[in-house]
């Protein structure tokens, strides 16, 4: 496991940007501003009560002003206190930091329920659109890796969306006001101040482009650690067994000293910028003592005007602060932003026709036509090559060949879960990608090898293929198909909770669950992939008489290793190198003397129906 | 046998995992009750770097004090007409006002530099502390059992390392920002307060001890909901992984919408619990802010009588309103902050819930001599997890080294968490479980160093897992030293030759996230070859060739019953199988039904058992 060199950095996003096919588009406030469109009011709300915030605070200033020009009067004898002036003054102060509060919490709740809106509908939209994305993106990307983008991702927007524009208006509020009282009081002190805006605009500048290069460094170095932890949480049996715990450790924390460093680097490029906003701060005050000393001098201002300048400065620059806190966040939330939106932008890449053709009913006649396929062409070789095969309505066909020659990849095109590089698959007659893949999904019934069951109990995960049925239901199908000897054995029967991805059950319970619920959608076409791989053949035998009713009156194609399983098919396939070599009746093909015959004759040595001692001995038999 | 009574207390109750719920033997930690003090107290493993940053910080912000009160003397200056002065031929002399200016100026400099680094230490000190947990929890995540990730699933984990810590590091961040800003900052301004006037600064800081009261006594319930938050929260990202994870089913059974519905409802759960959570914050927030605010009213008020009564200058007056302004605005990130602060001790409670959880498997320290080991089960039950059903009954298995076992029994009869005893990946509840010889003697296998029992008993489950790596990295996780050779040569074995030709790259080919670009068949010939390079002396196949055809079975495990363990010897195989070409493979079968052992022999001897027969589909006739 080499440790990843700083160079790849990007990498995984560019290799990402390929599948999404679409460039970066990093404008991204045209894609962003229609998400805020559900809380228009929201927003407007909160703009309102920002600036109405704004206002208060420009109010408290002219209090303190106050009190010093006209409630405190210099005379011979010392200070005189105008104290009724002073109740007044004291009493708006107090109804400044009340109403302050009072509109700031009221503000940070239209916010932040905006916020909580927009980030979960985006979520949801992009679980929508995770559920839409054809499996070849699934095989190609980390699971951790999606899974980090409707996690952290998402959330990171939240800055971006909703706490920006607010604040953001605040500070430019804030700006103007203290420019605009500055200048009302003595363009002079304005100018004093001005002195050190272009200071600002410059360093605002720079610290913008800087960050949000370093931010989505960051991102991308945090999702890594995250999909090797997922990783490790999925593969932690393996982990224990192979002990790896100490290895897999380094790996973790090379990936967050990676992190970290990125983090650190990326601070140290963006840091200054709050030393220099305080800086700033405290150099525009030092500029209104020297203007103003210089003012109150020539009489142009009063020095409750010259106090009073002071916090307009502290008002004016005082949430640069803030604004620091605000462009870390921009910038990360920017840099998440575009992660989310490469995921939107992954086009599925098996799409439904534009005109789909409706399929009310289908009889199972199923064709490939010299079909050709490989799961990254130019890459990898050729899995399926010119392969034809012709299933009859109603026909019960089996695949057999050795493991890694095509026998999956038929039912995966079967299914469109990949798309045919060359030739059709059609189904009635009809190409699968004339119609709509639901339509489709609807009419084949698939069993696949690995059987994933989801949290919930067994009669959940039944319900799943018929949200109508009532349990009776769902239990005489499984009586049907003999499983109930075995579900109903359960801890807890049908109603047994089967853990995360049905961790809870074995291997062959769950092989059961999925076959039941297959049954239950009663599709046109019903293929079963190794389906029964992990149960005894006892349950299996079970199964198959079962199998033999279901199959009936619908067409099926069987993969499946044991050949007794598929004795009785109507007609087998046998394929080798991505093409059909044999296909005919089980009779036919062991009189046939050719590949099916060899690997009859090897199985049932194996299976025992013939016991001999030469079954230890090497024979002649090919390895493929 | 300790390790044992523990690990047995433990699994009967694997489900006890609330807060402070310590299993009996361990040490509590002190602060086990302040989770998020007892992540802060991770600061002592960088003492100095700790110490270097608090010292920054506390110099940054007493000089921003002085910085205050250096305004507040020039504006003395000014209102005393010293500042500016216009001298006898008409034109102004600004000595004096240069002389504050470029004092302020300075100060503010050599302020931002030191702010600068004290940022950067900040930033390095919060993420060591970060990593050192992530770290943690890794390590926690390796460890636990089986059972617990089973219970637990992966959107908690993820969780975990997600939510939990952002919210955490938003904590440290704080901590470093707001915190010890606002501690530092407070104190300074008091400080400033007192030194003006003490009866200036007691209301003030009356008001401000009130706030922080009011506020503490407020994170109580901030706690409690953001406890809820997450609990929804770990609900979404449990949908998310398995919508990931299962997507073929999902699309095979058209389940996209229901699965939808499904994580919409979660992620409805979830934002009405934040809603929740925030209008609660909204409305009692601003309280104590409010009180805090008050300060700054008595100031100008009583300030207004102290100029009067000449204690005050009035330059002074308006530093000490700076001074109070500064104060509230702090008081006022302080709600911001408090809030973060109550989420990241309830993130903070769940992640040290997490690592206080007591690996159930720990391993002894005894070790057993290199040489042909068997392995033994005497009198082994072993409870369902959570239930009070017995998985496996009163088990006895003796198998001598070099020996071929198969054992077959009925879907569910408790094959593969026999399987899984070996290897200690679970632990029984009764009886015990030893691996050896009469040679080299019998040892627990609770009594035994874990790594060291793990690579001498090898599992491969049904459930096939290969690393997101290279093909070469999959297989040397096994057997870190082996050359190429040894890895083509295990690839032979496994059946897999023919596929190592077939990958673009051969043994540098990535195989991807969960190597799914491969056929289960494929993948599974890759885990056989993982196991044989790792030449263990117990091999134990779950299932494990459940996906290959016949012929590359066949040849697979004649490989296999040929090959040798490290010791030179043959190794041991536990055959578990539903096909009757893999008994008769095996010296001796072993059948279980309802968890119990009910029959033992060679295929001749079992040929009669009808139970056997129907296990294995033997025909009548055939016999």
């Amino acid at each position: 496991m080499p440790p990843p060199d700083n160079k790849s950095v990007l990498s995984d996003i560019e290799i990402e940007e390929m599948l999404a096919r679409h460039a970066l588009d990093r404008s991204m406030f045209r894609r962003l501003l229609p998400l805020l469109g559900p809380v228009r009011g929201q927003i407007a709300a909160v703009f309102a009560l920002e600036t109405i915030l704004v206002a208060v605070v420009f109010v408290r200033p002219w209090f303190v002003g106050q009190l010093l020009d006209h409630g405190l009067v210099k005379g011979a004898a010392g200070w005189t206190l105008d104290e009724r002036l002073l109740v007044w003054l004291s009493l708006g102060l107090a109804v400044t930091w009340l109403a302050r509060f009072l509109f700031a919490g009221l503000s940070g709740y239209l916010a932040g329920a905006a916020a909580l809106r927009v980030l979960n509908e985006l979520r949801i939209r992009l679980f929508e659109h995770i559920q839409a994305l054809s499996v070849g993106y699934f095989d190609r990307t980390k699971a951790g890796r999606i899974l980090s983008r409707a996690d952290r991702d998402v959330d990171a927007l939240e800055a971006l969306l909703v706490q920006g524009p607010p604040d953001t208006l605040s500070a430019m509020l804030r700006f103007g006001g203290a420019a605009l009282m500055l200048w009302i009081m003595s363009p002079l002190l304005l100018l004093a101040l001005a002195s050190v805006v272009p200071f600002l605009v410059v360093g605002t500048w720079l610290f913008k482009r800087v960050s949000q290069k370093s931010w989505a460094i960051v991102a991308e170095n945090r999702s890594r650690f995250t999909s090797h932890l997922v990783e490790t949480v999925s593969g932690v049996r393996m982990i224990q067994q192979l002990v790896r715990q100490e290895p897999n450790r380094a790996r973790y924390r090379e990936l967050l000293k990676d992190f970290d460093g990125a983090l650190v680097r990326g601070n140290m490029r963006s840091g200054w910028f709050a030393p220099l906003s305080g800086l700033l701060n405290a150099a525009g005050m030092a500029m209104i003592l020297l203007v103003g000393s210089y003012g109150l001098l020539q009489g142009e201002i009063t020095l409750g005007e010259l106090a009073q300048s002071l916090f307009y400065v502290m008002l004016f620059l005082g949430p640069l602060q803030d604004l620091n806190d605000l462009f870390e966040r921009y910038a990360s939330g920017s840099a998440s932003a575009q992660r989310v939106f490469l995921l939107l932008d992954t086009r599925p890449e098996v799409l439904d026709a534009e005109n789909p053709v409706a399929v009310e009913a289908m009889r199972g006649e199923v064709e490939f036509r010299s079909v050709g396929f490989s799961y990254s062409p130019g890459v990898l070789p050729q899995v399926l090559r010119d392969l034809s095969l012709h299933i009859h309505a109603g026909e019960v066909v089996a695949v057999v060949g050795a493991t890694g020659h095509g026998k999956s990849t038929l039912v995966q095109l079967l299914t469109r879960f990949y798309e045919a590089q060359t030739g059709t698959v059609t189904i009635d007659g009809i190409d699968v990608k004339h119609m709509r893949q639901s339509e489709l999904r609807r009419h084949v019934g698939v069993v696949l090898q690995d059987n994933v069951l989801f949290s919930g109990t067994v009669l959940d995960n039944l319900r799943q293929a018929r949200p109508d049925a009532d349990d009776e239901e769902l239990v005489d199908a499984a009586r049907a198909l003999d499983a109930h000897e075995v579900l109903g054995r359960l801890g807890h029967g049908y109603h047994t909770q089967v853990g995360p991805l049905g961790a809870n059950l074995s291997h062959g319970q769950r092989q059961l669950v999925c076959l039941v619920r297959a049954y239950l959608t009663d599709p046109a076409v019903l293929v079963l992939d190794e389906a029964t791989s992990a149960v005894d053949v006892h349950t299996e035998r079970m199964i198959q008489r079962a199998l033999r009713r279901l199959c009936e009156g619908r067409t099926a194609i069987v993969i499946a290793h044991r050949l007794a399983t598929i004795r009785d098919a109507d007609r087998i396939a046998v394929i080798r190198d991505g093409q059909v070599v044999e296909l005919g009746s089980h009779a036919e093909l062991t009189s046939l003397g050719g590949a099916y015959a060899r690997l009859y004759d090897a199985y049932e040595r194996q299976s025992g129906v013939i016991i001999e001692p030469a079954l230890l001995s090497t024979d002649a038999m090919p390895v493929p | 046998m300790i390790d044992a009574t523990l690990a047995t207390a433990h699994h009967a109750e694997p489900s006890d995992t609330s807060l402070g719920a310590v299993p009996p033997g361990r040490k509590r930690s002190p602060l086990a009750d302040y989770p998020l003090l007892r992540s802060l107290a991770l600061y002592r493993t960088i003492p100095v770097l700790f110490t270097v940053t608090l010292a920054l910080f506390t110099v940054v912000h007493l000089s921003l004090a002085l910085q205050q009160w250096l305004i507040g003397r020039g504006l003395d200056a000014v209102n005393s007409g010293k500042a500016a002065t216009r001298l006898a031929d008409g034109t102004i002399d600004l000595t004096v006002a240069w002389h504050w200016a470029t004092l302020v100026i300075g100060l503010a400099a050599g302020r931002g530099v030191l702010q600068y680094i004290s940022g950067m230490c900040s930033i390095r000190a919060s993420q060591a502390l970060l990593s050192t947990l992530r770290e943690k929890i890794l390590v926690q995540v390796q460890t636990l059992h089986l059972g617990y990730h089973w219970e637990h699933g992966m959107g908690e984990m993820i969780t975990r390392t997600t939510r939990d810590a952002d919210k955490l590091r938003d904590a440290l961040v704080a901590f470093w920002r707001q915190a010890v800003e606002t501690a530092l900052v407070v104190a300074a301004a008091m400080g400033l307060l007192f030194w003006y006037d003490w009866a200036l600064a007691a209301v003030p800081f009356l008001l401000t001890l009130l706030g922080f009261w009011i506020f503490v006594r407020q994170t109580d319930t901030l706690v409690v909901l953001d406890r809820n938050v997450s609990d929804a929260y770990d609900q979404v990202n449990q949908d998310l992984s398995e919508g990931i994870g299962g997507v073929r089913v999902i699309k095979s059974f058209r389940l996209e919408q229901g699965r939808i519905a499904k994580f919409r409802g979660h992620v409805g759960f979830f934002l009405d619990q934040s809603r929740h959570a925030l209008a609660w914050c909204s409305s009692r927030i601003p309280i104590p802010q409010a009180v805090v605010a008050l300060g700054h009213v008595w100031i100008m008020a009583y300030g207004a009588h102290l100029v009067v009564a000449g204690v005050l200058g009035i330059g002074e007056l308006v530093s000490a309103l700076l001074i109070a302004t500064t104060l509230v605005f702090r008081v006022e990130t302080v709600g911001r902050v408090m809030r973060i602060f109550a989420d990241a001790r309830a993130s903070a409670a769940r992640i040290w819930d997490l690592l206080d959880e007591e690996p159930a498997i720990v391993g002894g320290r005894e070790t057993l001599p290199e040489g042909p080991t068997g392995f033994r089960l005497d009198a082994v039950r072993l409870l369902a997890p959570g239930g009070d059903t017995a998985v496996l009954e009163n088990c006895d298995l003796r198998v001598e080294p070099g020996r071929i076992v198969a054992l077959v029994g009925a879907t569910g009869s408790g094959k593969s968490s026999l399987a899984s005893l070996l290897p200690r990946l679970a632990d029984v509840s009764d009886g015990a479980v030893s691996i050896g010889s009469d040679a080299l003697g019998w040892r627990d296998v609770r009594s035994l160093d874990l790594g060291a029992l793990r690579r001498r008993v090898h599992a491969v489950p049904q459930d096939i897992f290969l690393f997101s790596d290279t093909l070469a990295a999959n297989l040397r996780a096994a057997a870190p030293d082996a050359d190429d050779a040894a890895l083509v040569e295990a690839l032979r074995l496994a059946g897999a030759e023919e596929l190592l030709s077939r990958l673009p790259e051969g043994l540098d080919t990535k195989i991807g996230d969960r190597g799914v670009t491969l056929s289960g068949g494929q993948r599974q010939r890759l885990c056989l070859a993982r196991a044989l390079i790792a030449a263990p002396d117990i091999l134990v196949l779950d299932d494990a060739t459940s996906a290959l055809d016949a012929v590359t079975e066949r040849t697979v495990l004649r490989n296999i019953r040929s090959l040798q363990a490290r010791h030179g010897g043959r190794m041991t195989v536990l055959l578990i199988t539903s096909k009757l070409s893999s008994v008769l493979l095996a010296d001796r079968t072993v059948v279980l039904a309802g968890g119990r052992i009910v029959a033992s022999g060679t295929h001749e001897d079992l040929l009669l058992d009808p139970l056997y027969r129907d296990l294995l589909g033997i025909d009548r006739a055939a016999a």
